[in-house]
């Protein structure tokens, strides 16, 4: 070990004085530092332009930068020709690990180095949005780890093949795999470009920080596995891989350790608590109905969140009056465990399946006794992103800063009981955060004395959405009938407070107000419409409830009118869905038609008024040409019989994105088409508002079909088949 | 002539570097084939000409660039020493450059067959199709000349600096990695990707199969190029014997 030091200190001293380790800092800064210029996220967030973009650019390119360095100084006493006098001075062993060594360290001086070089320009452009500890820990769980892999795994190449350009080659794979499964599905894989949707500004989530910390220890595992099973191919006596090999000494021992490595960090990926086993795509199930006759009622649920594992725990207690008939089944987030399940006080027998859908796992339980008696389950756990959002979009997550959790994620979803009565939920969070229960605001809670809020609320025995956040919410008042109150993250209060977006709410209110009628649905003439974290990508909407898109009040956003189908629309979209779905016109969902199709067409029209028709032109009606060209081009939609030889993956992708075509494209052409055969813009107007005023004709049992509109616009299925 | 041919032969293929470029390029050509052919190039089948000939003309950017890599040895410090040696054979200068070339050209014919078999047998694992033959002619198109072009030029540039053929590595890598819908797209990745969208699509919505003239133009222009270049080469090396 006292050599092993000594060889760092002299290698460490090497590193310090040799001219391409300078070079090599200067790159891998300059790497970091183009990161500001080419913003590689879409999204516009300030935290993802100037936190995200820039240490992930560095990374990768500073990866690539190490790996030379790494193979370069591996390959310097067999270039100078020294190599027989270093081994013969001090075992080749001890001189590769004190080199790895110091290579590290150098690393992680030139990690802190550039934090510290970029810290005041990201610190000034992120202004009141910069937090120091968030900046830091993305060049601690991302950079240096991602560097030491490198380096590893360049001088793993190296000492196996001896080769310099062999060593390049491989390394080359191994980086293509790394960068090239960037914006795929795999977080797992990414190991050099580590996945980061998005960040967000308002809602700051340490869940990419969490899984990019998760996935580089993996690979650190078994780039250090891989490290100590190529110790012993240090070339000896100058002969080969195989020979140098079965000479070496000590090989025994190094092989179990390495097994463990490489296993542990296998292990680690395969069962990775982040992401679910589920499909790839959404399997439509139909609407939630409750297919036995078990009755109870919830009686209470206690959540503790824990924003330091992003966990939580939790007690759901049930009055069972009635037992369902045979085995009965509730649905949990994969990633929860169930702690205790007890009735009576005695213990229940259960069964998980590990057969993931839609974001849920199926837990199956039989009760038997005599009805009357309270069913407890416990359970916590970290609440997993279902598979096929994983690509695009953050849902459940518990931080410091911003909680949000669906149905799933907060209770067990009963399938074989009905629930009756509202039932009491005490859920305890960071004592600054604002708590949504069901998009409704929480108003009792009880001060916990230790940074920590309890707030209790009521619930109808199943939760949609809890969401906590450094909310304002201010009322807007539209007309003497209708308020909305508008919630959006302390951290755009400036922005709200100097731009027009409360005009353009009322507008949107006024315009579908106007159009196609008012809104009298909604409880005690109110509507929240709610700001969510970027990293939901996208927005939606339930009766009297629109979430939108955090970029809306992005500085990007609000100042460039030229933007087209951007997040300002989708904002409009989310609130147009008060008028076409959930208790506004409940409409089918069919393959073609749903909802989608008349918000997307009112959306449209909204915007085609407030930016013209040359816009609306640009953005939607050829957009959705060309979205809808593409899809009948597409090979497999021309032969499907060639789609059932596909894999499962490729299958979803391609039923995913006609999915999409059809419901925000296609749908909203043949819509175009119609107001053109009926007559105009005002025809097709009378003929919405009509609909619209019909809306109590239909409800889930007869919900407003594609019939039902044709019908409307006295037309037929084959005036509007696009050519 | 034939006993110099097969001892550079055995000298490429017992190279690891071979091996190795072999066997990744061998793995990528199944990961492009199931992940962007799979999907049809240009809203055409997967098993259509273009798609084919687009993963054909992924791929021979990595057969060229293993070809390079072979031919880079052959201008390294060590081997210059040993030229003093096989210069003295009885063979001219001129024949030997075309030995070394057949060799090498040996080696990527050899990726080309396991290019082009690896597509063979996805398409018949896929969508059972087994109509590649129809293709020989458009793959011969696209070999050829590629090969004659950047094994030419990388013999040049190598009589001049072993780095530079280096640099024609990079240099194959970008073109070949990011095409362009240009005629004169060298590998004509890019061209196979853009080519059918500006055709009338059939009765079964397909373009029919077809080359521009100016993409044969170009075909042909890299050609003589190629054989312009090994032609030089010779000529370049005979004036080195003569001068020694």
């Amino acid at each position: 070990m006292k050599k092993i030091a000594s060889l760092y200190r002299v290698e460490l001293r090497r590193l310090f004085l040799s001219k391409m380790t300078w070079v090599s800092a200067i790159l891998c800064l300059l790497a970091t530092l183009l990161g500001y210029v080419f913003n590689i996220y879409s999204v516009y967030c300030v935290s993802s332009q100037y936190i995200a973009a820039p240490v992930m650019t560095g990374t990768a390119l500073g990866a690539v930068v190490w790996m030379v360095l790494t193979i370069s100084a591996a390959d310097r006493p067999h270039r100078s020709g020294t190599d027989v006098l270093t081994d013969a001075v001090m075992p080749p062993v001890f001189l590769c690990v004190a080199r790895i060594f110091a290579l590290m360290t150098v690393s992680a001086c030139v990690t802190v180095v550039t934090a510290l070089v970029c810290l005041p320009y990201t610190a000034a452009r992120m202004s009141y949005l910069f937090m120091a500890d968030f900046y830091f820990l993305n060049y601690a769980v991302f950079m240096l780890p991602t560097w030491w892999i490198s380096i590893l795994f360049a001088d793993i190449f190296y000492r196996v093949t001896c080769r310099v350009e062999l060593s390049v080659m491989l390394c080359a794979v191994s980086a293509a795999v790394g960068i090239y499964s960037f914006g795929t599905v795999n977080y797992f894989l990414c190991w050099m470009i580590p996945l980061i949707i998005s960040y967000s500004d308002g809602f700051v989530s340490l869940w990419p920080l969490r899984i990019g910390l998760y996935t580089r220890l993996s690979w650190l595992f078994i780039a250090t596995g891989c490290f100590l099973v190529s110790l012993p191919a240090v070339r000896k006596y100058q002969r080969g891989l195989i020979f140098s090999f079965h000479k070496a000494r000590g090989k025994v021992r190094v092989l179990f350790p390495s097994a463990i490595a490489v296993l542990l960090g296998v292990l680690l990926l395969y069962y990775q608590p982040f992401i679910d086993h589920g499909p790839e795509e959404f399997i439509d199930e139909g609407p939630y109905v409750v297919e036995s006759s078990g009755e109870m009622s919830a009686a209470r649920c206690t959540v503790e969140t824990n924003p330091v594992l992003g966990s939580i725990r939790a007690r759901a207690e049930y009055d069972v009056m009635k037992f369902a008939d045979g085995e009965a089944v509730f649905r949990l987030s994969p990633g929860y465990r169930i702690e205790s399940m007890t009735y009576g006080g005695e213990d229940v027998p259960y069964r998980t399946v590990d057969d993931d859908i839609n974001g849920g796992r199926y837990t199956h339980f039989t009760l038997s006794g005599e009805p009357g008696q309270m069913l407890v389950i416990e359970y916590g756990g970290i609440p997993t992103l279902a598979k096929y959002v994983a690509d695009f979009r953050v849902d459940g997550t518990v931080d410091r800063d911003y909680i949000s959790l669906s149905g799933m994620e907060l209770l067990p979803l009963m399938e074989d009981y009905v629930i009756w009565r509202d039932a009491a939920i005490d859920i305890t969070i960071p004592d600054d955060l604002t708590p949504l229960l069901d998009y409704a605001l929480m108003t009792e809670y009880t001060d916990n004395g230790d940074g920590t809020r309890t707030w209790s609320g009521k619930y109808d025995g199943y939760v949609r959405n809890f969401s906590a956040g450094r909310y304002v919410i201010d009322e807007i008042p539209v007309n003497d009938k209708l308020t909305l109150d508008f919630a959006y993250g302390k951290a755009y209060e400036d922005i709200v407070a100097r731009s027009d977006v409360k005009d353009a709410v009322r507008d949107v209110f006024s315009y579908c107000g106007e159009h196609y009628g008012e809104l009298k649905w909604t409880q005690d003439g109110r509507i929240m419409l709610q700001q969510a974290s970027v990293m939901l990508m996208g927005g939606y909407a339930f009766p009297g409830v629109s979430m939108w898109f955090e970029t809306v009040l992005s500085p990007d956003t609000l100042s460039d009118p030229d933007r087209g189908s951007n997040a300002t629309e989708v904002f409009i979209h989310e609130m147009v869905h008060q008028w076409w779905g959930g208790l506004g016109l409940l409409c089918e969902d069919e393959e073609l038609w749903s909802e989608e199709g008349l918000t997307v067409y009112s959306t449209y029209r909204i915007v085609k008024e407030r930016y013209g028709e040359a816009y609306a032109q640009k953005y939607y009606i050829d957009a959705w040409e060309d979205a809808v060209e593409r899809q009948n081009r597409n090979f497999y939609n021309r032969f499907p019989e060639y789609l059932e030889l596909l894999p499962e993956s490729m299958r979803a992708t391609i039923n995913t994105s006609n999915q999409g075509i059809n419901r925000y494209q296609r749908m909203p052409l043949m819509i175009l088409k119609a107001e053109k055969l009926v007559g105009g813009e005002e025809k097709m107007d009378e003929i919405l508002s009509r609909m619209f005023r019909d809306k109590d004709n239909y409800d889930y049992g007869n919900a407003f079909s594609y019939q039902d509109f044709l019908d409307y616009c006295g037309l037929s299925q084959e005036d509007l088949e696009l050519e | 002539m034939s006993r110099i041919y097969y001892y550079e032969l055995r000298r490429f293929i017992r190279n690891r570097m071979f091996l190795g470029m072999f066997i990744i390029s061998g793995l990528f050509a199944w990961f492009v084939l199931c992940t962007d052919i799979l999907m049809g190039v240009a809203y055409t089948a997967p098993f259509s000409g273009y798609s084919y000939c687009t993963y054909l003309g992924k791929m021979l950017s990595f057969a060229v660039m293993a070809s390079l890599l072979l031919l880079a040895g052959c201008y390294g410090k060590k081997q210059k020493k040993v030229e003093i040696l096989t210069d003295a054979a009885p063979l001219s200068p001129f024949v030997r450059i075309l030995v070394r070339t057949a060799a090498v050209g040996t080696c990527f014919l050899l990726f080309c067959a396991m290019i082009v078999g690896e597509a063979s047998v996805f398409y018949r694992f896929f969508f059972h199709f087994s109509g590649l033959g129809r293709y020989l002619l458009v793959s011969l198109a696209l070999i050829l000349p590629c090969f004659l072009f950047f094994i030419g030029a990388g013999q040049l540039l190598g009589r001049v600096h072993q780095s530079l053929v280096y640099l024609l590595i990079l240099a194959v890598f970008a073109v070949g990695m990011r095409g362009s819908a240009h005629a004169f797209d060298p590998f004509g990745t890019g061209y196979f990707s853009a080519y059918p969208l500006t055709l009338p699509a059939g009765a079964d919505g397909e373009p029919a199969f077809g080359l521009s003239a100016a993409f044969v133009l170009a075909r042909a222009v890299y050609l003589g190029i190629g054989v312009l270049c090994i032609y030089l080469n010779g000529r370049f090396s005979g004036h080195k014997a003569k001068r020694a």
